[in-house]
């Protein structure tokens, strides 16, 4: 347990810092999907090509928020590689993680979308037309972070009873 | 709390300490004390069985239902 616990923890680190470093990467470099194409797996296209002010942000908030996703993970795993699983922080790291983690979707699809829709009405007014799309892969993500929080909410009940149990001789 | 854990009473009688009473139940002494306190949820009956059978007493002995004093009751 102990051993697993750590080794996702582990790799929940080096996830944040995979997903900050390949944003960046992203931010700096425009083409960086045609580059690294395996890497870029969160840089749409569409993103890529568009000015810096919409570029930046619309990569560099989702990746902000998987990484705060993921440290969430990594100070849950902490707690059950300590043995304390039924505790009310690891309840709450579990809660933060699948919240950050339909954010980071959330901001993924509507950020670009928002700012592309900005732009297009900053600079064609006249022939602003807008519409927003949703990948299965997204609305995935949003069921995983859903399920994480309903998780979150059942261990928050197990350790609520853990307790009761505990204060009866 | 309108149920008073009466346990130091009935040990004090009994002339018998908590640390025996504990090694009986096969709880902490910390738990005891807790009980005595009645800074507790609850009390399993199986432990209250041995305590009724380790002090040779009645449940009602141990404990005592003292109603909580209402509004109209202050001042």
């Amino acid at each position: 347990m102990k051993i697993l616990a750590n080794t996702l923890r582990a790799g929940a680190l080096a996830a944040a810092i995979g997903g900050l470093a390949t944003a960046a990467a992203a931010m700096v470099t425009p083409q960086f999907h045609d580059v690294f194409g395996f890497l870029a797996v969160s840089v749409d296209a569409d993103v890529a090509n568009l000015p810096a002010w919409i570029r930046v942000p619309a990569i560099a908030a989702p990746a902000a928020c998987f990484a705060y996703a993921m440290w969430q993970l990594a100070r849950l795993l902490q707690f059950v590689a300590r043995g304390e699983v039924f505790s009310a922080p690891a309840a709450g790291y579990l809660r933060a993680c699948g919240l950050w983690l339909l954010i980071t979707t959330l901001t993924g699809t509507l950020l670009p979308f928002v700012l592309q829709a900005l732009n297009v009405w900053l600079t064609h007014p006249a022939h602003a037309e807008f519409g927003l799309t949703m990948s299965s892969q997204e609305v995935w993500n949003i069921f995983i972070s859903a399920i994480f929080m309903l998780v979150a909410r059942v261990l928050s009940d197990a350790y609520r009873i853990a307790e009761d149990n505990r204060q009866i001789i | 709390m309108a149920i008073v854990v009466r346990l130091d009473v009935m040990l004090a009688l009994r002339k018998v300490r908590s640390k025996d009473l504990a090694a009986h139940l096969g709880i902490t002494e910390a738990n005891v004390s807790l009980l005595k306190s009645g800074k507790v949820k609850g009390v399993r009956f199986e432990t209250l069985e041995r305590i009724c059978e380790f002090l040779a007493c009645q449940p009602g002995d141990l404990l005592e239902y003292v109603p909580d004093a209402g509004p109209g009751a202050r001042g």
